[in-house]
């Protein structure tokens, strides 16, 4: 009797504490995961139409979610769409999305909003991931237990730290850490918010138009975005290993979602989002090797792909005021990509072949006929900072460049005008600490003040 | 698998409900049969081709060992019928023959080991990285561990230290114990056989305690080391001109907190999860931090790699009859006090280049270990003057301001190591000490960060990173002073342990988010 009475003790003991600590994760959750993203947005409108009624669903990053309205699809093409993509999506969700989609509604198209960063992506996905949770909200618990067994088992996550996210979904999709942010989470949670004010709030400059939709309501600062990733390392080594260069993991999940719109007799659409010039410039070699891997790959799977940031200017006018930010269209964006994958999607149905309606890289890095951005390298030495500004310009652009110093309030120019594109600033004295520098770039024969400046800090 | 994951949880929470299971019935003897197997599995599920060089290593050796024992039986009975003046030759032939076949395995297993770490190494040197003749093995998970302690077993057989084990599945279950895998510690038969091969029945004391240690284990590694690779990375990647000393200091010795949280925290996961099984393994860490001298660190840190130098390399070199007569030829030319250490000193410096060229075959790591065994062999060579030093100064070396003193001191030698450990090439180190000495510019860091921000860290990860440093500082504070840090905290109402565990838990599940190491272990692929 005593032995068993300390053992039932000890289990309700036991039983107290867990229970405790649940409480504890789920105030932490109510604290800090943030209300009114934009997955939970998408998942929240999408658990209110009703069964049966999408015939068209777009998964991907938030590339697709900025930039591809459904109500264009529904206007022009007689579809019923949706748009559940989302920042970051990682292809094993879209796969999960899809077919969400296709058991609440049977779909018979889907289109992929697919990026070379997402295709070319290590690791694993999170199990505690925003999509993932708000996901879990929505569905039944046949599905949620579906897609989690896929996430740990097919993708591996199981022997990672990942596959325990979903115990702690908000230690990955959260407020920011200072108190005023989680402040005003929780107030919106308890003061009747809308869910839609409140994502307002959280990112005003997205403009959510419903369905899943949101374009970004802003136009991107070209002088002031930053280098980003650089992808000449993938086509060293392709050249070096002679491999695709398309992530396993994620070729996999690739082929699983190709394989299952093809068993259900769905209609699969991969698309590139444009994305502004400077970063496919940028990209350098990269950018044609993954294209070319993607392209032969959908298509090897029965699939189309289109990369719109190559669409001719009679598909779509890729001006630089498309762009929301560096990776999203804006409304006027947004509209016109819309309109111009309905004509793709028109055209193929008609029987026309649509390749002409798409540059080859070479003649769309010709096409680009101005200076998108300019970024500036800097590396100390001894004999002072040694400059490098790398114009973002078409191939056939003539580019000079011209290096000013902040004194004070006030610029100086410390090297004018020249096509050489490197300079070495020596601090007057050799003064050490921080130094403010820039360089402009503007076509060669233009008298323009600049065409675009970039401002960087340094240390000597 | 890594150990903070799902599998990991699942796969240890089932291998003890099969272990004590079967301790409950009657081949309670053969309770160890599910360690053995359950490691096996581990290992499997890491890659098949891991399991095939443990089971090579593991195999030889235990072979080897066996052959050891036989020669020295058939020795003892070649010689039960002799004079004592023919034993001498039939014994001299046995002793060279077991030396022969000890040589054969270490040369094998050894030759694997190096193989696999150095030989794409070496071609890269050599301009052939990119020839045919690379390999395109990857390493094997542990198998710097498994080898250094399956070798370590077979000389304590050909040393007569042990008696060989005749079971090789019994055998196996002790080079393969999964837990000691990932990193260490390298353990050894002797206390090992005891605890792997005995039953064990489960005790809710040692399971709060171990799963205590596992947690604490967790904090050190996933807080206090993860979320400061971001910053570390700022500091230390891309060191030039104009990177002011203060930066690199603050690098320095976030990486030595990292190094001690990641290889410690690790050790206290192993260790915790070892003692779910009633397996306890030898101690690898005794708070290195509170060292008072170089020696004294290297005593406290990884010590069950130090306990196999000390035991396999250091005494056998510095008592062989070559080292005693530089040793009478140093008394002779340079003193008694040289004279005296000179083997000592010489195979110290050997060891520890034998160390850094464990860590990788790269000339950082030869200087890294150069420095620390110069510096532990200056320090031996000079003691006599450093003690007419401290008498002349009347300085009472168990004074706590000596303590204090001599503890600063060695931390300070310790990172001074560390530029050579944590900096790939020796003209980037050159440059680090350069701009440490002559251009610190102490105020100007928070700015430098700011402008050099590549990574992009957030302030979260260095803040929980202090956090943990200050519990961690606070829980050695007391083991440095014997206390049961254990049991002090289990013995604490069940409220104040919950909010603990939550709120250390939540930092932890925190920390995954902020860190950019994929939570693995720098230690692992050793």
């Amino acid at each position: 009797m005593q032995t068993s009475k300390g053992l039932m003790s000890r289990i309700a003991t036991c039983c107290f504490a867990v229970t405790l600590l649940i409480a504890f994760d789920a105030l932490i959750t109510f604290v800090r995961m943030p209300y009114g993203t934009k997955s939970q947005v998408s998942w929240v409108d999408y658990g209110q139409v009703p069964d049966g009624e999408l015939d068209t669903i777009i998964i991907g990053t938030s590339t697709i979610m900025a930039g591809l309205d459904p109500q264009v699809l529904n206007n022009r093409l007689g579809a019923t769409a949706y748009n559940l993509g989302s920042p970051t999506q990682w292809i094993e969700e879209s796969y999960i999305a899809l077919k969400t989609a296709y058991e609440d509604h049977h779909v018979t198209r889907a289109i992929l909003g697919i990026t070379h960063v997402s295709a070319s992506r290590e690791g694993v996905p999170n199990t505690g991931s925003t999509f993932m949770f708000m996901r879990s909200l929505q569905v039944s618990p046949k599905q949620n237990f579906e897609a989690y067994s896929y996430l740990l088992t097919e993708c591996d996550t199981i022997g990672k730290p990942e596959s325990l996210g979903f115990i702690a979904p908000w230690a990955y999709g959260s407020v920011d850490n200072d108190l005023t942010d989680l402040y005003t989470n929780v107030k919106m949670k308890l003061d009747g918010t809308t869910l839609y004010e409140a994502a307002r709030i959280s990112d005003h400059r997205w403009a959510y138009q419903g369905n899943g939709f949101g374009p970004y309501n802003a136009n991107v600062k070209y002088d002031w975005v930053g280098p980003y990733y650089r992808m000449d390392d993938i086509a060293d080594d392709v050249d070096n290993l002679g491999s695709s260069v398309i992530d396993p993991s994620r070729e996999a999940a690739l082929i699983k979602l190709c394989n299952y719109c093809e068993e259900h007799d769905i209609e699969l659409i991969a698309v590139v989002v444009p994305i502004p010039a400077y970063r496919i410039i940028e990209y350098g070699k990269g950018y044609e090797v993954l294209d070319d891997a993607m392209k032969k790959f959908f298509e090897e799977h029965g699939a189309q792909f289109y990369d719109f940031n190559l669409a001719r200017p009679e598909l779509m006018d890729l001006s630089t005021e498309i762009f929301g930010d560096t990776e999203h269209l804006n409304t006027v964006g947004a509209e016109a990509f819309s309109q111009a994958f309905c004509d793709v999607v028109e055209s193929v149905q008609a029987g026309n072949d649509v390749d002409d309606l798409f540059w080859t890289i070479e003649d769309y890095l010709r096409s680009v006929d101005y200076i998108a951005a300019v970024f500036l390298d800097r590396e100390p030495h001894e004999d002072g900072i040694h400059l490098r500004a790398r114009a973002m310009a078409g191939s056939d652009v003539d580019v000079e460049y011209q290096f000013m110093v902040k004194a004070g309030e006030t610029w100086v120019v410390v090297r004018d005008w020249s096509r050489d594109n490197t300079f070495v600033y020596y601090p007057e004295n050799g003064r050490r600490g921080e130094v403010t520098l820039c360089v402009n770039a503007r076509q060669v024969g233009s008298d323009e003040e600049y065409e675009r400046y970039r401002v960087i800090q340094a240390m000597y | 698998m890594q150990p903070l994951s799902l599998l990991f949880i699942l796969f240890v929470g089932v291998l003890l409900g099969i272990y004590y299971l079967v301790g409950r019935t009657s081949a309670r003897d053969r309770q160890w049969v599910a360690l053995l197997v359950g490691s096996l599995a581990y290992y499997l599920w890491c890659g098949w081709q891991n399991i095939v060089f443990l089971l090579f290593t593991s195999f030889s050796t235990w072979f080897v060992a066996l052959r050891l024992a036989t020669l020295e039986r058939q020795c003892k009975e070649a010689c039960s019928a002799l004079s004592r003046k023919e034993r001498k030759p039939v014994r001299q032939a046995f002793q060279r023959r077991k030396w022969l076949e000890l040589l054969a395995a270490l040369v094998l297993n050894f030759g694997v080991l190096g193989y696999l770490k150095y030989w794409n190494v070496l071609l890269d040197y050599v301009g052939l990285g990119s020839s045919f003749l690379a390999s395109h093995l990857l390493l094997p998970l542990g198998i710097s561990f498994y080898t250094f302690t399956s070798l370590g077993y077979l000389i304590d057989v050909y040393n007569g230290k042990v008696e060989p084990e005749t079971s090789y599945p019994r055998y196996l279950l002790f080079v393969s114990w999964f837990p000691q895998l990932v990193q260490g510690p390298i353990n050894r038969w002797a206390e090992m056989r005891d605890q792997l091969l005995p039953p064990h029945d489960w005790d809710l004391e040692r399971t709060r305690r171990a799963l205590l240690l596992v947690g604490y284990g967790m904090l050190k590694k996933f807080v206090m080391a993860d979320t400061l690779a971001s910053l570390i990375s700022t500091c230390l990647d891309k060191i030039d001109f104009s990177t002011p000393g203060i930066a690199i200091i603050v690098g320095i010795v976030c990486y030595s907190l990292q190094q001690y949280g990641d290889f410690s925290g690790g050790i206290d996961i192993v260790e915790g999860v070892s003692e779910l099984f009633g397996v306890h393994m030898a101690p690898n860490f005794r708070q290195p931090y509170f060292a008072t001298s170089l020696a004294d660190f290297w005593r406290r840190w990884h010590m069950s790699l130090g306990e196999w130098m000390r035991t396999y390399v250091f005494y056998p070199l510095a008592m062989r009859p070559s080292m005693m007569n530089l040793n009478k030829w140093g008394t002779q030319h340079l003193g008694k006090t040289i004279g005296r250490t000179l083997s000592a000193c010489i195979a110290n410096v050997v060891v520890f280049v034998l160390v850094g060229l464990w860590h990788g075959a790269e000339a950082h790591y030869l200087l890294w270990g150069l420095y620390n065994g110069l510096v532990i062999a200056f320090s031996d060579m000079c003691r006599p003057l450093f003690e007419r030093g401290k008498a002349s100064l009347h300085i009472r070396e168990d004074s706590a301001a000596w303590r204090r003193w001599s503890i600063v001191r060695t931390f300070i030698l310790v990172n001074i190591g560390r530029y050579f450990d944590r900096i790939n090439d020796p003209g980037t180190i050159a440059l680090a000490f350069k701009n440490t000495f002559t251009n610190l510019q102490p105020m100007s860091l928070v700015s430098w960060v700011t402008v050099v921000n590549r990574t992009n860290h957030n302030k979260l990860g260095p803040i929980c990173a202090a956090i943990a440093c200050i519990i961690v500082l606070m829980v050695d504070i007391r083991l440095e002073r014997g206390e049961d840090v254990s049991g002090q905290f289990l013995a604490l109402p069940l409220l104040t342990r919950v909010a603990t565990y939550g709120i250390l838990g939540a930092i932890i599940m925190l920390s995954l988010s902020i860190a950019t190491t994929g939570g693995g272990f720098l230690y692992a692929n050793f």
